[in-house]
């Protein structure tokens, strides 16, 4: 165990942006999150402070005594600077509720970030298991490895009946949610996105935008997940979800495929259009980036865009937001230092892929 | 209570349409599986296979009549089941069996289930919850004594003896 440090977090990137697995153009990467709480503990929203203080002790020793975390990175939230926390945010390794309360909150990671616990978030636990691409086994395999080697060291909020005790109901049983995050250009460009959310409702899944949620959908990237936790063991919350996600892929791919039949060359000239942008701009917003980064990566994803790797976009993704950047020129940057600097950062990152 | 399937008569009904069958209409009441079963693909809609005739009938009804009663108290944490309408949350792991015949619906329309089915908690942690369970009793128990309604006294005792009967059988 050490203590996070922000340059070796930035100094490679995370497990989950490899750009390796099934379907790694349109499935970005994949994730599992267990929720556990302490018995004998009120829920985190409930607590004063040195009840998240007894919390955070139990659950932080309880945690380091287990083979996952036998390396591992520790980041009291409340003791690091707000562009850390940030920093850990645009990873995924934090949820954005710990930038806004942080006291007594905290994070344990593996080094290769494939393994993360969010302590006193919503639930006193969070588990979070990443694999890269399509992979929904290994993220879950890699959560639940840690919830089996933490349970013998915690007492936990049971019940017989109800499963797993969740300070919302919505997580209640097996404290599950499987997401993957996944990028349908060909399904908002057709204008049949929306009617597939009305279906994934229907059908007990969820779809929220590149940050969870709340946040806004960018770039056409979207989170695909179950929501419900409770009467469905878990591996058939991940197979439900994989066979889910399989359809998405088959319609993302005709939405494709009949956007290209019917207007070849606009969408070529929008693929190119966008990577030129790219590649010579001098000065772009998050928001524009992301959805010329979606046009770049439906041109991979075609065929037509060759020397741009899947890793490459990815990283871009995570790289170009505003911590990460800061973190890069090691100085804080207005938003317009900000937009010429990821600017910069991707036309670096674009010439060294086109190598 | 929700409507069971007419077809496995276990799980929930979900599927609603309307066969014709020798000429007549008869109104169908299925489960997913049993749907699936019968060649229904509950995942069609127009181009996309997902939802169809299917979609717009899936069960989205919550009893009301629990939600009535907001005035329960848990004994745990002093949090009423008002708290939870308003923010949304529990207060603690005991308001699950304060508030019980509150969440049931809710759990029912959110989770389309009441029963946990999957991975179970270590010995360790079923005789912590089993604890929770008995301090949760035994306020229940001062409060029916207060009330004077010695009947449902008896019976918590009861529950409270055989929980502790389990809890030396674990340890």
């Amino acid at each position: 165990m050490s203590a996070f440090d922000a340059n070796e977090l930035v100094g490679h990137p995370g497990a989950w942006m490899e750009g390796t697995g099934e379907e790694n153009e349109i499935v970005l990467s994949s994730r599992a999150r267990i929720a556990r709480n302490l018995s004998g503990h009120r829920f985190t929203h409930h607590c004063d402070n040195a009840e998240l203080g007894a919390i955070m002790r139990k659950s932080l020793d309880g945690a380091l005594r287990t083979r996952v975390f036998a390396q591992s990175r520790v980041a009291a939230m409340g003791e690091i600077s707000s562009q850390d926390r940030q920093l850990l945010a645009e990873r995924h390794l934090v949820s954005r509720d710990f930038l806004f309360n942080s006291a007594s909150r905290g994070l344990v990671f593996t080094p290769d970030e494939s393994v993360g616990l969010m302590i006193n978030e919503e639930d006193h636990l969070r588990i979070q298991g990443f694999a890269s691409g399509f992979d929904l086994g290994t993220a879950f395999r890699r959560a639940n490895d840690l919830d089996d080697q933490m349970a013998p060291e915690l007492e936990l909020a049971y019940h017989q009946r109800l499963g797993f005790l969740t300070a919302c109901p919505t997580n209640l049983g097996t404290g599950m949610r499987v997401s993957v995050l996944i990028h349908l250009p060909g399904l908002v460009h057709s204008k049949e996105i929306h009617k597939l959310l009305e279906s994934l409702r229907k059908l007990n899944h969820s779809i929220r935008g590149l940050y969870g949620e709340g946040s806004d959908t960018m770039g056409n990237f979207f989170q695909l997940s179950n929501s419900s936790a409770l009467g469905t063991p878990e591996d058939v919350i991940v197979k439900n979800l994989r066979e889910m996600v399989l359809k998405v892929i088959a319609y993302e791919r005709r939405a494709r495929e009949m956007l290209f039949r019917k207007a070849q060359t606009l969408l070529e000239d929008k693929v190119w259009r966008a990577y030129g942008l790219l590649r010579y701009s001098r000065s772009v917003n998050t928001k524009e980036a992301l959805s010329l980064i979606s046009a770049v990566r439906l041109g991979v994803g075609a065929g037509l865009v060759k020397d741009v790797p899947v890793r490459t976009l990815n990283e871009l993704l995570v790289y170009i937001q505003p911590a990460h950047l800061q973190m890069r020129q090691g100085t804080t940057l207005d938003p317009q230092e900000r937009d010429v600097a990821r600017a910069a950062y991707i036309r670096d990152a674009l010439a060294n892929a086109a190598h | 209570m929700s409507m069971l399937c007419q077809v496995c008569k276990k799980r929930p009904a979900k599927v609603h349409y309307t066969e014709i069958v020798n000429q007549s209409m008869v109104a169908m009441n299925l489960c997913v599986e049993c749907a699936e079963e019968r060649g229904i693909d509950v995942h069609k809609t127009g181009n996309y296979g997902l939802g169809d005739l299917v979609a717009g009938l899936i069960d989205t009804a919550v009893d009301s009549e629990a939600e009535r009663i907001t005035k329960v108290r848990c004994a745990g944490c002093g949090y009423e089941y008002s708290d939870f309408k308003k923010i949304g949350r529990l207060g603690c792991p005991q308001c699950y069996d304060a508030f019980e015949a509150q969440l049931v619906p809710v759990l029912r329309h959110v989770h389309g289930s009441t029963q946990h089915a999957g991975k179970k908690a270590t010995a360790h942690s079923e005789r912590a919850a089993l604890r929770d369970r008995m301090a949760a009793l035994r306020e229940d128990l001062s409060l029916a004594i207060r009330a004077e309604d010695y009947e449902r006294a008896a019976a918590i005792r009861d529950e409270i003896r055989g929980l502790e009967a389990q809890v030396e059988e674990g340890s």
